[in-house]
């Protein structure tokens, strides 16, 4: 008996098939949610992954975060559904409300695609507590909208709560406010990030490392253990 | 995508149903193939529409999954992509290839603008649409599958069991035609052409006779000022700008010499593809300019460790209209033909700008190759970047005093003249072979390809990937100037851990390769003193050749 993680798929999300892999390879059961799903398929948790959900019409994950699936989801969210959004799944997040802050446009207004080193400042969260607190991790990195910000009472209670759950190390790739590259709500089942671990659990592909892997053994071990 | 899961353009059995799916179409890009294909940038004319399409990658996006879940299904019958020309191209050539006829009503095509003509609707190149023929039981659950991904299909005609392309407006037929003359019988052009009057002035400008460097240091400046030149400097300003991870099979991504991914998960199968042109070669020598774009694309495959199988080409040249061009035109193709049966590599299809010129001048003739390979297992594949300090560096090939538009004349002397290097086929496969079996059998465990700029540029981008120094040393009947510079073709340097030493230079002296052994890799690039040596010429540090294969682009781009 293993863990079903669903991915959802909106209209432009461009690493589902790679979401679904790293699950996969982690030992857990991917499953395929579509965004006009009005329920969940009794998934025990959730990836929003990246891409450009409707075109980042609007603003990237504005138009995504009224799909019918996030209803379900908002719903189960609240009430402990382990959720990880990745990218355009963590601007998701934050469009919804999950997860405080917001994106904007990368401060140099350029697409940004690179191998990318973290810190991680919460593991303890439920899909990090495969990492150890202070890790230093390498983590692909490629999006347009990755400047996180948000105003400085939410930052300071971020930090105060322990919720910056990494940040970025050596270079700040996008101007994201105090190196900020993933937040979790204060239950510690929400997680969002900038950086694809799901580019970094396979040797050969990618950048070669396999950093990005705890996220999925951290979510199975949870959910296998519960 | 397997073998079975192609589907080809063409229109069969009457009663099917034509389908154009994907966006309305508009006003954008009437006339795009043919402003383009035929004529120069000087010409300042008002245009109320832009000639060029914009893209719209979204909606390619859904496009794209749509027609691949079409395709799981087995839905289509024939398929087409709306290119130049648009809807003219597409049913003609649907209809063409296919056994019957067409006949398509436009007023079912669904338009962005009410008041296009019917000319403007079959012309328009609007992007992202695609015409599939589908038998008519199956139309309902095409379009299902459509509207599940939010893309418009709309049929707009049938294929019909006579041999006309039919198509009606308003209730009268406006186009009557046997599709065959529209798609396959276009008018041949015979170009006048003739050997430019300057060619035999540009290949006698030798340019083995520029000064060389006369002092070590010289020798040190010109290679920090060739690293740091725009074609040779660091290209990751631009390539970071793009997304090389996305589905999740990327095995080698740029600066790698090829591009790698794996295709099956289980067995390990990939495809790599390698791009390669040089249009200051073929300036001296179009035939031979041509061979070796072909030549450097293909020991570009193999030098990750795949088979170079099959080609695919963009001919970029100035206006046809002048016979100097055309004969550059001629003769390029010439020699890519010739180069393509010697080695069995077969051109799946390819690509023609022509008009590259303002005014009078042309760009320099451009053919740009790409070679396609295959790999049976991607964990075999050999990366440039050196991996391990100690191994031993192998020279594969043979260097001469080969200079013509070679980056040094051009970067040193700001000079073009002379002849490019040899072409030299068989050695071009003697080293494929040698790179894959090495691959293959773990000889080797870094490869990379010299070509412009020569051996230096090939070490140091080695070195700098992989964050490791490197001692070379001049061999014997070889200059360090030309050791360094000459970009001879058919040549790769290679590192062999100690261990495979033995087999390897068995394996070359048994093929008939020449391998020389000239350095080893020396020196981590966190230790500060790690340089790129070449004994008694210069040394110089990484931190300095990396500040300068950097800083270029951006400072000029960004």
């Amino acid at each position: 008996m293993t863990a079903r993680i669903g991915v959802v798929t909106f209209p432009g999300s461009l690493d589902d098939r790679d979401t679904q892999r790293a699950i996969r390879v982690a030992g857990a059961e991917p499953v395929a949610l579509w965004h006009k799903d009005k329920d969940l398929k009794q998934v025990d948790a959730v990836v929003l992954c990246g891409g450009f959900s409707y075109g980042d019409y609007l603003r990237a994950g504005a138009i995504a975060r009224f799909s019918p699936v996030m209803e379900p989801l908002l719903e189960q969210a609240k009430a402990g559904l382990p959720v990880l959004g990745i990218c355009n799944g963590f601007q998701i997040l934050t469009e919804a409300h999950l997860l405080p802050g917001t994106m904007l446009r990368n401060d140099h207004l350029h697409f940004i695609c690179r191998d990318q080193k973290l810190r991680v400042e919460n593991a303890e969260t439920s899909w990090t507590t495969d990492y150890t607190a202070g890790q230093e991790i390498h983590i692909p990195l490629k999006n347009n909208d990755g400047q996180y910000v948000a105003d400085a009472y939410t930052l300071d209670q971020l930090e105060a709560e322990g919720r910056v759950a990494f940040r970025y190390l050596d270079f700040n790739p996008n101007g994201s406010q105090r190196d900020i590259a993933g937040v979790t709500n204060a239950a510690g089942n929400v997680v969002g990030l900038m950086p694809h671990p799901e580019h970094a659990v396979e040797q050969l592909i990618g950048t070669g490392r396999t950093d990005g892997l705890p996220f999925f053994t951290s979510i199975l071990k949870k959910l296998v253990n519960a | 995508m397997r073998h079975e899961d192609i589907h080809l353009a063409k229109a069969s059995g009457a009663g099917n149903k034509v389908i154009l799916y994907g966006a309305r179409t508009g006003g954008d890009g009437i006339g795009g193939a043919s402003i383009l294909a035929s004529e120069t940038f000087d010409d300042a004319k008002p245009s109320k529409r832009p000639a060029v399409q914009v893209g719209d990658p979204f909606q390619e996006k859904l496009l794209i999954e749509c027609t691949l879940e079409a395709f799981r299904e087995k839905l289509v019958v024939g398929i087409q992509d709306l290119g130049a020309a648009g809807l003219s191209c597409a049913t003609s050539e649907l209809a063409s290839n296919g056994s019957g006829g067409m006949r398509v009503t436009l007023d079912d095509v669904p338009l962005r603008d009410s008041t296009l003509s019917p000319e403007e609707i079959l012309m328009s190149e609007s992007q992202e649409r695609m015409c599939a023929v589908v038998e008519p039981e199956k139309v309902d659950r095409f379009l299902e599958i459509c509207e599940k991904w939010d893309v418009i299909a709309t049929v707009i005609g049938e294929v019909t069991d006579g041999d006309r392309l039919e198509i009606y407006w308003h209730g009268g037929k406006i186009v009557d035609v046997d599709p065959r003359t529209v798609a396959h019988e276009g008018p041949v052009y015979e170009r006048p052409y003739a050997r430019p009057s300057w060619q035999d002035t540009l290949q006698a400008d030798d340019a083995n006779k520029l000064p060389r460097p006369k002092t070590s240091e010289e020798l040190k400046d010109q290679v920090l000022k060739l690293v740091g030149s725009p074609n040779q400097a660091s290209k990751s300003w631009i390539t970071s700008q793009y997304d090389h991870f996305v589905q999740g099979n990327t095995v080698l991504a740029q600066p790698e010499d090829s591009g790698m991914i794996r295709i099956d998960e289980e067995s390990g199968l990939g495809v790599a593809l390698a791009t390669d042109g040089n249009g200051r070669y073929a300036k001296l020598d179009p035939y031979h300019g041509a061979q070796l774009a072909l030549a450097e694309a293909y020991r570009n495959v193999a030098t990750t460790g795949a088979k170079p199988l099959a080609v695919s080409d963009c001919l970029n040249f100035g206006s046809p209209e002048d016979p100097a061009v055309m004969w550059q035109f001629a003769e390029a193709v010439r020699g890519l033909a010739d180069a393509c049966q010697q080695l069995g590599t077969p051109v799946t299809g390819g690509n023609v700008s022509l008009y590259n010129q303002t005014g009078e001048a042309a760009i320099h003739p451009t053919p740009v190759v790409a070679v396609l390979g295959v790999i049976d297992d991607v964990a075999r594949r050999t990366p440039v970047a050196f991996q391990e300090e100690g191994q031993l560096l192998y020279l594969l090939g043979d260097t001469r005093e080969e200079f013509g538009g070679s980056a040094w004349s051009q970067v040193v002397h700001d000079h073009l003249g002379g002849l490019p290097p040899k072409v030299d086929l068989e050695r071009e496969r003697l080293l494929a072979e040698i790179l894959i079996a090495a691959s293959r059998d773990g000889m080797i465990d870094s490869a990379h390809d010299l070509s412009d700029g020569g051996l230096i540029q090939a070490v140091v981008e080695s070195a700098l990937l992989g964050g490791k120094g490197a001692r070379l040393i001049v061999p014997d009947g070889l200059d360090a100037f030309t050791f360094l510079f000459s970009e001879s073709a058919g040549r790769a340097v290679v590192a062999v851990p100690r261990s495979e030493e033995l087999r390897f230079t068995d394996m070359c002296g048994a093929r008939g390769l020449p391998a020389t052994r000239i350095g080893v890799v020396d020196g981590t690039e966190s230790d500060v003193n790690a340089v790129v040596d070449v004994q008694g010429e210069f040394a110089l540090s990484l931190s300095e050749l990396r500040e300068t294969y950097e800083r270029t682009i951006p400072a000029l781009l960004a």
